[in-house]
């Protein structure tokens, strides 16, 4: 663990370069706080490069991780409603932050968005589902696809 | 000639073509397709072999998480003293610990290497995908800070690693993006260098000196694929699609624009080498719409499934034909039960009809079932257990029935032989007169039904296991322990932790202890009860299962309290913690998922119905409206998808399942 006061850089797709606290992102992190415990990161030199991480998400990233750190100790109901105004994105902007949580693999930031993800398909009807994670290409032939509303009607 | 041809990628179900490239050599192109199954393919000959890869899948996957890819180098490569294809794994586990896997194409099997793993080793540092060159599969670091952070080799004959300095030249900022590709026949490095690119090409294998740098003036990050005949640089610009073609003096000759380029989103796409034919190939990807199947990894449209509670999902089959194959693939139903909270169902028979009540704190529901049996009206049935999403009936006169209530499935078989050694006609009808349980024995992935009695005729007493993946009755009366005691044992045992719990019909000293029936060893054991129950007050104790905790309850009559003890660590007595509930007979039934209990007011007060108390015995909700009957709940489990493990079934099933693979 460096000392708090530290920065590292990271650098987003766009090669934009944020640069964070690092006791920040050591705590949130897995795979950043393994490149710092075992020196593999040099602080003069180095960018992290996340390839898959745009600018946009990877702000929404850092904001999360320095909120968590900074405010641990808030009322579980506080940090909820930090939680769901955070996330309150569209899908795609929802998806860039699992596929970024789940690159850095930020454990705490993972389970939110799967929770997420879950409570808005549980105990919605297809289409509901097919229109809220904008899935055109369902796949089905259109004689499975009718074959499927006949058999579940109420699915649908 | 430059031209692109749609390619059909072999698998048998065409609808099922989701998957990932992992790198090709001498022609063939190895794919991994969702979850575990790897897929050698020559695309002009057609040939086609396939591979498990479960062992590593299963040890990747922790409690609904997969590891992120960065935690995994591989590599596809030849080895000519063998002439062997080799596919090299090396991964990290979820302690942590390296693992290095070798598998051959020629014998077909798995070749644990981790003795060969050097040390220390910084894979998350270095791209996943390997490069095939020389006998060797080469990777490099993605950030990199010195000439001696070098590319890490693995030579697939000799098979131990080694590591060659990059170009002495490198300079002295971080190279971001820094990648390998084979050019002709050399090892090319590549990283972005402010406006440019950097491509250094090693002239001769492991050779220092004879790095040789060419610049192509492209800023986005230009990554070179192959040499054309004319030996100048084939590649792709991110962000901008098509394919450039640059020669080595760095002048743009030429930019495909119409041919096939996917989303620049990392290693999906590698170049093949074909004796006339340089061809390439890109995963199918439709770029337009941004929906969620074309964003995510199905790795991780498999874990946000894992985690919607099973009674929701059978529905969200219709919703994609790749939700539809993830969710029908026999691992799934298990995964998930693996990865669901405990027990949160309650079955309720109601006459010839049940109800399922589900306990979950934020949206608690019933719904009312009809028993699979066939002859209608139903007559009366009696619930034995549950066990794994399974529930038990006995039906009059001589029947049991397994059912599934959630995918509707059910199995029938006689325990008349039973019943005629019985006057009584049943199991829990004669509450002391026998002793039953219902389990799972995970060594032989066979459910188990335990049933001990007492034949008054001749004075005999019995134990019989019936075994589901058999069905067949098995004799055990020579383990039956002595003295037979347990007469005076509630009869319906509790299923944890692979045995059978029965306790005391009633508890006057805390060493009339709790009776255990393993079904692995088929042997008995004893644990004591808590010594914090005070024994005459508390006479009529009964078993329930919160969380993974064996628990122990009993009303309190003085006090309109009901006294819990949970065994918060398996067969450790001095664990045994006490809990007091506010509540006259109240009776545990659950968890919620923040670790409160849940649970059966007293039927004749205003606590009727459903409450919830946490740990310090305040009650915290209070749901009047689901159905609840005076008499306790007849099982609580934890729903699944299961089907029955079956010896005649498998079989039809593993070819079933050859047919269909692929």
């Amino acid at each position: 663990m460096g000392s708090p006061l530290k920065k590292i850089m990271l650098c987003s797709s766009e090669k934009e370069i944020f640069s964070v606290e690092e006791q920040v992102m050591v705590q949130h992190s897995v795979i950043i706080n393994n490149m710092i415990e075992d020196g593999s990161y040099n602080y003069e030199e180095s960018k992290i490069p996340l390839d898959c991480v745009d600018s946009k998400t990877l702000k929404k990233v850092i904001d999360y991780c320095t909120y968590h750190t900074h405010h641990h100790n808030d009322n579980q109901e506080d940090l909820e409603a930090w939680d769901a105004q955070f996330l309150n994105v569209d899908s795609n902007g929802l998806y860039d932050l699992l596929m970024a949580a789940n690159y850095l693999e930020i454990r705490n930031l993972l389970d939110l968005i799967y929770r997420t993800i879950k409570n808005m398909i549980k105990g919605k009807k297809i289409d509901e589902i097919r229109r809220i994670l904008n899935i055109k290409d369902h796949g089905f032939t259109p004689e499975e696809e009718e074959q499927n509303r006949k058999e579940y009607p109420h699915f649908y | 000639m430059h031209h692109k041809k749609v390619v059909s990628p072999p698998f048998k179900k065409k609808s099922h073509s989701y998957f990932e490239v992992l790198g090709s050599c001498r022609g063939f192109i190895l794919l991994h397709r969702h979850r575990h199954i790897l897929v050698v393919w020559n695309p002009l000959t057609g040939f086609r072999k396939r591979i498990s890869y479960s062992r590593i899948v299963r040890l990747r996957m922790y409690k609904g998480f997969w590891l992120p890819y960065s935690a995994h180098l591989h590599g596809f490569g030849y080895d000519a003293s063998q002439d062997d294809y080799l596919v090299v794994v090396a991964w990290k586990d979820w302690e942590s610990q390296y693992h290095l896997d070798c598998l051959s194409l020629r014998t077909n099997s798995w070749i644990n290497l981790d003795a060969v793993l050097p040390n220390p080793l910084v894979f998350y540092n270095c791209h996943s995908r390997g490069l095939f060159i020389n006998g060797a599969i080469h990777w490099v670091p993605s950030n990199l800070k010195d000439y001696r952070d070098a590319i890490l080799i693995f030579d697939l004959k000799e098979r131990t690693f080694s590591m060659i300095s990059a170009p002495e030249q490198l300079p002295t900022s971080p190279c971001v993006y820094a990648g390998l590709a084979l050019l002709e026949s050399c090892l090319a490095l590549y990283y972005s260098n402010g406006c440019n690119t950097d491509i250094w090409v090693m002239k001769e294998y492991k050779m220092q000196s004879s790095w040789t740098l060419y610049q192509i003036p492209c800023s986005g990050g230009f990554r070179p694929l192959c040499l054309s005949s004319n030996r100048d640089i084939i590649g792709r610009r991110d962000p901008v699609t098509g394919y450039f073609i640059y020669n080595v003096r760095g002048d743009l000759l030429k930019h495909f624009r119409n041919l096939y380029c996917s989303l620049p989103f990392g290693a999906t796409d590698t170049v093949t080498n074909k004796a006339k034919e340089e061809s390439t190939m890109e995963k199918k990807m439709n770029h337009k719409s941004k929906s969620i199947h074309d964003i995510l990894p199905i790795d991780l449209v498999h874990i946000i499934l894992l985690r919607v509670p099973i009674r929701h999902v059978a529905r969200l089959k219709c919703v994609s034909k790749l939700w539809c194959s993830l969710i029908s693939d026999p691992d799934f139903a298990e995964l998930h039960f693996r990865h669901s909270p405990a027990a949160t169902t309650v079955f309720l028979k109601n006459g010839a009809m049940a109800y399922l009540v589900n306990l979950d704190e934020n949206d608690a529901s019933q719904k009312e079932v009809s028993p699979p049996f066939e002859k209608k009206p139903h007559s009366d049935f009696e619930v034995l257990g549950s066990c794994r999403g399974f529930i038990l009936l006995r039906r009059h006169p001589h029947f049991l029935v397994v059912w599934n209530p959630l995918t509707g499935f059910s199995k029938r078989i006689s325990h008349s032989h039973i019943v005629r050694r019985l006057k009584y006609h049943g199991f829990g009808l004669s509450y002391s007169k026998n002793l039953h349980g219902f389990g799972y024995d995970a060594s032989q992935d066979d459910y188990l039904f335990v049933v001990a009695y007492r034949d008054y005729e001749r004075q005999e007493d019995h134990l019989e296991c019936l075994s589901l993946r058999t069905n067949s009755w098995i004799d055990l009366d020579a383990v039956l322990p002595s003295p037979l005691d347990w007469f005076d044992h509630n009869s319906r045992g509790l299923f944890l932790n692979g045995a059978i719990h029965w306790v005391p019909y009633c508890l006057k000293d805390y060493r009339d202890a709790i009776l255990i029936f393993d079904l692995k060893e088929r042997t008995f054991s004893r644990i004591y009860a808590p010594e914090q129950l005070l024994i005459s007050e508390y006479p009529y104790p009964c078993l329930a299962l919160l969380g993974d905790c064996l628990s122990l309850y009993c009303d309190n009559y003085g006090s309109h309290t009901t006294q819990m003890c949970v065994m918060k660590e398996y067969k450790v007595h001095s664990s045994w913690t006490l809990y007091q509930i506010p509540c006259k007979a109240f009776q545990p039934l659950c968890l919620s998922s923040n670790g409160d209990i849940i649970g059966k007011g007293d039927a004749f007060s205003d606590k009727r119905g459903y409450l919830i108390y946490n740990v310090r015995g305040d009650l915290l909700k209070h749901f009047k409206n689901l159905y609840c009957p005076i008499l306790g709940a007849d099982a609580v489990y934890t729903e699944s998808l299961l089907s029955l493990p079956s010896d005649i079934k498998d079989k039809d099933k593993k070819k079933k399942r050859k047919k269909n693979c692929m």
